[in-house]
């Protein structure tokens, strides 16, 4: 309670608090995400509560991504040796830049300038597109929500839907001005599926070269998975002759038997299905069937630092399903564009402040009530509150707020850690309690008490606090 | 190719394994108590968890395929043909594509249909011009309702269960394991491998599910004892 | 044997709510329990974890175990104020390097409860008389119900309460968006996962909201009472308390 009294320290105009604002007064997107993620939500739920075993599940895969997390060299070591005793070629990336290079490079050795892609946050951390065009290549989107984002030269707003935040009707006139240009078409979304069908089919059968992520890489095989619903993943890694997969550094799982722990924990976590209509696995090159060259591309692009703090390694345990955004009652109502990064919502929260280090990023470990509602359905079992709470601390360390708001709680702390001089601070709010609370009553306050009461009644300060009616009365 | 690319010439590798190297040095913190992250059994919006399905192996794969709108035939081994030929006929499909190593009795009496026996040997393309595919199937997971293709000679190349609009699935009951935890003591990854569960599907306008995006739309499963 | 317990009412509910102090030792004492309460308690030091300012708490985690140490046990009115001390208490002593001070937070954590959890749990009561003949939704708060795992208990406990009528809560697992110096820091996004919630608690149609943190109760009945719904916030301790001798 006493933090009412101090001042106030926010007012950037960077950061979440700042972002999250024309989001949170945004009805229609309210009513879109609330409606989206409810239904994600029911959907988890019913396909969870048929796992009787699923908090088992849960602790394998917590341990399983720990186990690789805590070996990552070895494994790092085992996984390039199985992907080329199979017949891919391993190229290793410092930073998304020299990612980008080894993508356009290998393109233009194949003389091409079209590519087509299957959805990957991974290439989209590394804004390779955008690299790509600047480089004369055209990188085609083909999952349907990647494709209305990148024809309404938009940005993803949700890990799984990054649709989500537009309605039908919009989609519609998109796909009138782009792909179905001079074709009416409906709202209904099973004709706008059929659109990027008809248009995606061409690209899919003349495209040479398909560039895929990677959701898991099995080290002790070389096997690499993919797990999508459309099937435009499956386009891309059959039909292309020269397939190039792009990879963070913690992707790996050890063995297939592990994977197969993933593959049920992924679909029910994340759409929450029983398990998504295609799975993809491969291992290098298969004559006769799909690419004739194979390309892995890892990429560390500073999560080996994240791996370096004992708290914030267990972020790198993430495998994307994005279960802790869909019940997050911040992301609820401000959506993926409030965080302003690849990665939204809770995993958002602590993974871009810890691989960007923005200014705006550092903002993002604030933006949660610690409710914990992540951590309940995170798959893979990451203590998000504890992780947040950490960054708070550690942006704090690396001086990014102000030297007030350190003071006042450095003054707050010198009262709290002794019980006379609380004692003497509550009796001193007492005496003047006629007067705060005349202040209160006011309406119009200062700082902290301020914004509270934009929104919120303050309480009135009683005539006698607990620790002066129990001296008075000995608790009787 | 590999030789353009020769480990040594890479010094991004050795920067970064020496970069988690170093930050392996510290030691993660302990997960803590198993019990935190836990949901709150009987608590409002939490699972309720629900005892497992009592129903037989093969009667749960065929009740989570009707789920995903896949059309379930059951049938003895020997009356696949007929299967076959009804699904056929009922789905108008007049041109077909089959694996080079799938039981020609399966589908020599379907009848006046443009017929492909693919032995993996000339282009994909071309595939999307045929209606349908007829494939068997290495094994096939009942709780998940997925089947899994996994390059034998009955299932043939990726590229014929990818570009026609049905695919008939012939599925043998003793292919059929009860849960995902099953799967790789069953099959390997030498050649490719496809689980499928359902037909295609998007959800990604305002969340409404459509069936058939770039994948067959059609999934039709012979279930066959 | 008499149990014996110390009583930690936490800075906030000292200064704001002593009232719920006063039912909590009202309740404890109707059940035959012993209650002291330790004069040099202060905070449990979550508001600076919480903000980031972890180190400073250090101090107060001293004062907090020195305080309770001689203690049999703690019984704490406030669902967050507890998980602090479970979550956080013995990583924040570890950064002392105090070995004394380590091993006396290491046996004292197990002996802190939450007042709800103490009561079904320890002494293994679920009726302790009261009688509150009103409509009531009990909002499970984030703390106490995914940190400490309580739910059946407060139910339980409401459910025995005479001519109170348990009326269900839509959502009800939802933060309700307080979130200590994120209301502030926050306000808009705060208050906008607020009003979803008084939304809820209006649709109930219940007379009492019941909860086991004052502060979460703070903010949804700031905003109950500047919408004017009428809806009154109350403790679940002073719920427990209606209706037996000496109460406030
Ligand atoms: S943090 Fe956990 S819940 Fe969130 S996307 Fe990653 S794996 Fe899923």
């Amino acid at each position: 309670m006493v933090w009412m009294v101090l001042s106030d320290m926010a007012g950037s105009r960077v950061g979440f608090p700042y972002t999250s604002l024309p989001r949170i007064e945004d009805s229609q997107l309210r009513a879109n995400l609330r409606s989206a993620t409810t239904a994600i939500r029911e959907k988890r739920g019913r396909v969870v509560a048929e796992k009787d075993d699923w908090e088992e599940l849960r602790l394998k895969g917590e341990q399983i991504r720990a186990e690789v997390l805590n070996n990552l060299d070895s494994y790092l070591v085992k996984l390039e040796a199985s992907v080329e005793n199979v017949g891919g070629v391993v190229h290793w990336a410092g930073d998304a830049g020299e990612a980008n290079e080894i993508v356009l490079s290998l393109v233009r050795q194949h003389g091409e300038s079209e590519v087509v892609k299957v959805k990957s946050l991974t290439t989209d951390e590394m804004g390779l597109n955008e690299y790509l065009s600047q480089g004369g290549v055209m990188a085609y989107e083909t999952d349907l929500a990647e494709l209305i984002v990148q024809l309404a030269h938009d940005k993803p707003s949700h890990i799984l839907v990054p649709a989500i935040h537009m309605n039908r009707s919009e989609i519609r006139d998109l796909f009138q001005g782009t792909i179905s240009k001079g074709t009416a078409l409906s709202d209904d979304p099973t004709v706008l599926a059929e659109a990027s069908r008809l248009y995606l089919r061409q690209k899919f059968l003349s495209a040479k070269i398909a560039i895929s992520g990677v959701n898991f890489a099995v080290a002790e095989t070389g096997t690499i998975c993919v797990v999508e619903s459309e099937g435009n993943g499956r386009m891309c890694l059959t039909l292309p002759k020269v397939l190039i997969s792009v990879m963070g550094i913690e992707k790996i799982i050890p063995t297939l038997d592990d994977l197969a722990v993933f593959l049920e924990l992924l679909p029910r976590s994340s759409t929450g299905e029983r398990m998504n209509p295609y799975t993809s696995l491969w291992s290098g090159v298969h004559k006769g069937d799909g690419p004739e060259e194979f390309h892995l591309v890892i990429m560390d692009n500073r999560r080996s630092a994240v791996l370096a703090d004992p708290v914030g390694r267990q972020t790198l345990q993430c495998i994307r399903c994005s279960a802790c955004l869909n019940v997050c009652p911040v992301y609820e109502r401000s959506g993926g564009h409030a965080y302003d990064s690849v990665y939204p919502g809770p995993i958002g929260a602590i993974l871009s402040p810890q691989l960007f280090g923005t200014e705006s990023s550092k903002s993002l470990p604030w933006a949660s009530t610690l409710c914990g509602a992540c951590y309940e359905v995170c798959p893979v079992r990451i203590n998000i509150p504890q992780v947040l709470v950490h960054l708070r601390e550690k942006v704090l360390t690396e001086g990014h707020r102000s030297s007030s708001e350190r003071f006042q709680f450095a003054i707050l702390s010198a009262v709290l850690s002794s019980g006379s001089r609380f004692d003497l601070a509550l009796r001193t709010i007492s005496r003047l309690r006629f007067l705060i609370n005349r202040f209160l009553a006011f309406g119009s306050l200062p700082g902290v008490a301020g914004k509270w009461t934009v929104a919120r009644e303050l309480p009135e300060i009683p005539k006698e606090s607990f620790r002066v009616w129990w001296r008075r009365s000995r608790g009787q | 190719m590999a030789n353009n690319h020769l480990r040594s010439d890479q010094p991004s590798r050795t920067k970064i394994l020496n970069l988690v190297r170093s930050g392996l040095l510290n030691k993660a913190m302990d997960p803590g108590s198993s019990m935190a992250g836990v949901a709150t059994r009987g608590a409002p919006g939490t699972p309720l968890w629900i005892a497992g399905h009592d129903l037989e192996t093969v009667d749960l794969f065929e009740e989570v395929l009707k789920d995903y709108k896949a059309r379930v035939l059951r049938v003895d081994i020997e009356g696949i043909p007929a299967a076959v030929a009804e699904v056929i006929s009922s789905c108008h499909i007049k041109s077909l594509v089959v694996p080079s190593g799938l039981d020609r009795t399966w589908y020599e009496g379907v009848g006046q249909v443009q017929l492909v026996v693919d032995d993996g040997s000339g282009p994909a393309v071309g595939f999307e011009k045929i209606d349908g595919v007829i494939t068997g199937c290495s094994c096939a997971i009942a709780e998940t309702g997925t089947l899994v293709l996994s390059g034998r000679p009955d299932e043939g190349r990726r590229a014929i269960t990818l570009l026609p609009d049905f695919h008939i699935c012939i599925v043998k009951t003793e292919a059929i394991i009860r849960g995902v935890s099953e799967l790789f003591s069953r099959i390997g990854v030498s050649n490719p491998v496809t689980l499928i569960s359902g037909p295609s599907a998007t959800s990604d306008i305002e969340l409404k599910r459509v069936e058939g995006v770039h994948g067959p739309r059609n999934l039709i499963v012979v279930i066959a004892t | 044997m008499t149990r014996s317990v110390s009583l930690f009412v936490s800075c906030f509910n000292d200064m704001l709510f002593p009232n719920t102090a006063r039912a909590a030792n009202v309740v404890l004492r109707s059940l035959g329990v012993k209650v002291e309460f330790p004069r040099r308690q202060t905070c449990c030091g979550q508001i600076h974890v919480n903000t980031g300012y972890a180190s400073m708490a250090v101090p107060l985690v001293r004062n907090f175990v020195n305080t309770f140490s001689g203690a049999e046990e703690i019984v704490a009115i406030s669902g967050s104020c507890t998980a602090m001390v479970r979550e956080h208490y013995l990583e924040l002593a570890n950064r002392t390097n105090d070995v004394n001070l380590i091993s006396k937070t290491r046996e004292l954590v197990p002996r802190v409860f939450e007042f709800s959890e103490y009561l079904t749990d320890v002494v293994g009561v679920s009726d302790v008389g009261a009688t509150y003949p009103h409509r009531v939704s009990y909002h499970p708060t984030c703390h106490s119900l995914r940190s400490l795992h309580i739910y059946e208990s407060a139910i339980k406990l409401l459910g025995a309460v005479r001519g109170l009528q348990l009326i269900d809560l839509s959502f009800a697992e939802q933060c309700c968006g307080f979130g200590g110096t994120f209301s502030v820091k926050n306000s808009p996004m705060s208050t906008a996962i607020l009003a979803d919630k008084v939304a809820n608690i209006v649709n109930a149609k219940v007379e009492t909201v019941v909860a086991l943190d004052n502060s979460c109760l703070l903010h949804i009945s700031g905003a109950l009472k500047r919408n004017n719904t009428g809806v009154s916030v109350m403790h679940l301790a002073e719920v427990l308390a209606h209706g037996l001798d000496g109460v406030v």
